[in-house]
């Protein structure tokens, strides 16, 4: 993957209007890191596009790693299909040190790919990015009745609600039952 | 996609971003969902001070919160439309969909308007929890025999839109508040 981060201008300004002080600061040279999901390639991603991510900011400031070392270790996340990886990076990307919009409209439609993203964003910790995937499946329902509301969600009905409680109230007995007669034939 | 693969942070977070009106039509789809919004939403529903059964710009009742997007269900006398019939305690009334609002209408037979407002309201005091109060906005018009003010429960504000003939509406809800002493007439 290309990175993507947003190139600062080492020019410094012919009239500076900030206080000289600022000005003079050095520049710190922006790290980067490495992530993968299931597809195993590899993103390389500023460390300020995942300061978006509590879950891997929490593992970049416990590990300290070198720009080698960060090369050498992607961060491995084989539970997120490599395009939804993709997605979220171009995310992080895309709002690195920017305040975040209140509406986001450039999240997939397609109801899967949504639900997949929600998952991965949750995971990743990514708050406002969590906020405005779970506003867009909450959009999925406005206005629907009830029983529309079933289909889009899969939501179960009361009578489909009880069968599988009962279901698994059978089915503990019956791992308990099991339990019961294993112990008594370890017992002879 | 399946809700319940959701993780419960996550759920409550698609609840949380849910309109009042929607929350309350998804809260018949079951048992076990109506209980997750109660107990997912139980901040925001205690957060309101108050439900107000009024008029819409386009004169028609309606239910709402008092706050933008706070719209819940809008009556209508006629409805020729696409519908969907929902049992509402104990009572089963005819729904449809605004278009244009996308906000649930509840036909209101005038024959029955009394029962199904009372049981739409026995259904929101249980939803949205017996600490809202309600507020029963009106009109008064002078052709009319009855004010009609129906006596729900957390019923705390009534206030009636006077359409002509003043003397004759404020007879007729001295009668009324005579009658109800448990309402305040503001």
């Amino acid at each position: 993957m290309s990175s993507t981060e947003q190139g600062t201008s080492s020019a410094a300004p012919a009239e500076p209007t900030t206080a000289p002080e600022s000005a003079a600061a050095p520049e710190v040279p922006e790290s980067f890191y490495y992530v993968h999901g299931k597809d195993k390639v590899v993103h390389k991603v500023s460390a300020g596009a995942l300061q978006h991510s509590a879950l891997i900011h929490g593992m970049i400031s416990n590990l300290g790693y070198t720009e080698e070392q960060a090369k050498a270790n992607p961060f491995p996340f084989e539970n997120i299909d490599g395009d939804i990886l993709q997605m979220v990076v171009d995310w992080c990307n895309q709002h690195k040190g920017k305040p975040t919009p209140p509406e986001d409209t450039n999240l997939p439609k397609q109801k899967e790919k949504l639900f997949d993203l929600v998952l991965a964003v949750n995971y990743l910790e990514i708050k406002e990015l969590l906020t405005y995937c779970c506003k867009q499946v909450a959009m999925m329902v406005k206005g629907k009745s009830p029983e529309e509301i079933r289909e889009i969600w899969m939501i179960p009905t009361d009578a489909e609600d009880e069968a599988a409680e009962k279901e698994a109230k059978k089915r503990a007995g019956k791992e308990a039952a099991g339990e019961t007669a294993a112990a008594a034939g370890d017992a002879k | 996609m399946k809700l319940s693969k959701y993780p419960l942070l996550v759920q409550n977070e698609i609840l949380h971003n849910m309109k009042y009106t929607d929350l309350f039509l998804m809260s018949f789809v079951s048992k076990k969902i109506k209980e997750l919004i109660k107990s997912s939403q139980a901040l925001r529903f205690q957060s309101i001070n108050r439900i107000v059964y009024g008029f819409s710009v386009n004169g028609l009742p309606v239910v709402y919160v008092p706050c933008p997007g706070g719209r819940i269900v809008t009556f209508v006398k006629q409805w020729d439309k696409k519908g969907f019939q929902l049992n509402i305690s104990e009572k089963l009334i005819d729904f449809g969909i605004l278009e244009s609002s996308y906000c649930p209408v509840a036909f209101l037979a005038p024959s029955d308007q009394e029962s199904i407002i009372r049981s739409l309201h026995d259904y929101f005091l249980d939803f949205f929890g017996n600490t809202v109060e309600y507020c029963w906005n009106t009109k008064y018009n002078p052709d009319q025999e009855e004010l009609f003010i129906p006596q729900l429960g957390n019923l705390t504000a009534c206030s009636i839109q006077n359409e002509g003939g003043y003397g004759q509406s404020l007879k007729k809800s001295a009668a009324f508040f005579d009658k109800a002493p448990v309402v305040t007439g503001q």
